[in-house]
């Protein structure tokens, strides 16, 4: 598959037919979707009224003629925002554009429709919810990871070319890991979050899915308005190994090997690994608990009560646990957040990158129910997301099962474009890279 | 948050009526069952802050 920047170039250059590669797209929705459930809506109309504006010689930016899906927290001008929720089912299309998607047009994007998603980002996988959860492409049957579950499986399925997700603990990098993707989390307030349904404000963010690093960092670029690093050679990189953080998060055996084989292939292209010590590491979850379930029963308190038969009882219980948390509690962890930000920082700053595995274990089935509401859970990506530090999740292989597996880099805060840039050196070297799955939906 | 009655339950009910919120008793009981997880929680961030 062609990535972002070269199918943008050919866009631009008259060689590729932007109308032809919307109604590429439109062709995998339709045989795709019914089986795999990426999408919630499609907006075909508009996709082939901009494409065809497109080829008719209008504005083309970095991103012409690459066909984007937006997760459905972020609002689409004429598409009702719903998060997959009841409670927003029968919402009115959105008036204007999000910050994001408004970006992503402004550099010539075509925006084919919204993703699936956990219901409010939080109460999934559910089939209580109004849209099924969305299949992992790797297996039928499989979990895709949450909460922007659709946006991976579109791009994973080639519905899209690159999709929007939202991660407030992982719920960009862990689909893009159990989709065999590449999904970028940047550091917090670099993109806009404007025009989005929120979990937890001083967590939440916006990034791009995409097959690889190099086509993420074509879209974070545009949507943080930065230019994209000039490429960064691994010899000679310092590249931490956080390993009390990797054991407390207890990895399979196939994890642990992966993880070390990604490792290895990094030291043969030149660089340095380096051990990293992080002796707060068992506090970083409990530390994000608090804060994510605060915020968020801050947010959706009186909705909860004005409408608790409109929410799964995942997302009701999500919610209501922030109200068992005393505000002493609450007060702590932000003091606690401080400490552990400038712990982080301080093991960064003798490094590059960090690099640990995305996850514990390879996808599991989605009949496994609720795999990620315990504080324990997503123990690689929640502690940079409390650190609002820029990470990304690239292929690194497959587990026992067959199901793909990720590695994760995480950079100081504020270098995304410089984390994106060594990202694409790594993947280069690491034996996953752009591997597609069968297609058993077909 | 320490349960003062048997389960639990009675602590997580009233404590979501002082913000208005009335769930199902399978929500009351979950949340109940995650009370010692959540005293963990606390205590852990509490000594560490």
């Amino acid at each position: 598959m062609t990535g972002v920047a070269a199918t943008a170039a050919r866009v631009r250059a008259g060689i590729l037919d932007p109308v032809r590669l919307a109604q590429h797209h439109l062709a995998r929705i339709a045989a795709g979707n019914p089986a795999l459930h990426a999408m919630i809506a499609v907006a075909e109309a508009p996709l082939l009224r901009d494409a065809a504006r497109l080829a008719r010689g209008a504005a083309r930016g970095p991103l012409a003629g690459v066909v984007v899906a937006i997760k459905d927290v972020f609002d689409v001008a004429g598409l009702p925002t719903t998060a997959n929720a009841r409670l927003f089912v029968d919402a009115a299309p959105a008036a204007a554009d999000s910050a994001v998607v408004a970006r992503l047009r402004g550099a010539g994007a075509l925006i084919i429709g919204k993703t699936n998603c956990w219901e409010m980002s939080v109460g999934g996988p559910s089939r209580n919810s109004p849209t099924p959860p969305a299949v992992n492409p790797w297996a039928p049957g499989a979990d895709p990871g949450g909460s922007s579950s659709g946006s991976a499986v579109a791009v994973a399925s080639g519905m899209a070319l690159a999709a929007i997700g939202g991660d407030t603990g992982g719920s960009i990098r862990l689909p893009a890991a159990f989709c065999g993707l590449a999904g970028f989390k940047p550091t917090h307030g670099a993109v806009p979050m404007q025009g989005s349904i929120p979990f937890a404000d001083s967590l939440d963010v916006a990034g791009p899915i995409a097959a690889t690093a190099a086509d993420c960092a074509a879209i974070h670029a545009v949507l943080a308005g930065t230019m994209i690093h000039p490429p960064v050679a691994l010899a000679g990189l310092r590249i931490g190994i956080p390993h009390a953080l990797v054991a407390h998060g207890n990895p399979t055996n196939a994890v642990s090997e992966n993880f070390a084989a990604a490792c290895a292939a990094l030291a043969l292209a030149g660089a340095r690994l380096v051990p990293v010590a992080l002796p707060s590491a068992p506090l970083f979850n409990a530390c994000y608990f608090l804060i994510a379930r605060s915020e968020a029963h801050a947010r959706w308190r009186a909705t909860l009560a004005a409408h608790p038969e409109d929410l799964n009882a995942l997302t009701r219980r999500s919610f209501a646990i922030g109200a068992l948390i005393p505000p002493d509690a609450v007060a702590d962890a932000i003091r606690l957040r401080i400490r552990l930000r400038a712990e982080l920082a301080a093991a960064t700053a003798m490094v590059d990158v960090l690099a640990l595995p995305t996850l514990p274990d390879e996808a599991g089935d989605l009949d496994a129910g609720d795999a990620f509401s315990r504080p324990d859970t997503a123990p690689y990506t929640r502690p940079f997301s409390l650190a609002g530090v820029p990470a990304i999740s690239i292929p690194s292989g497959f587990g026992a099962r067959g199901r793909p597996l990720g590695l994760q880099l995480v950079a100081p805060h504020g270098t995304d474009a410089r984390l994106l840039a060594i990202a694409t050196a790594a993947e280069l070297v690491l034996p996953a890279t752009g591997m597609r799955p069968q297609e058993w939906w077909r | 948050m320490q349960p003062t009655d048997d389960n639990g339950e009675a602590t997580v009910r009233a404590t979501l009526a002082q913000v208005g919120i009335v769930l199902p008793a399978a929500d009351i009981a979950f949340l109940a069952a995650q009370l010692p997880m959540l005293a963990r929680t606390i205590h852990a961030v509490a000594q560490a802050a």
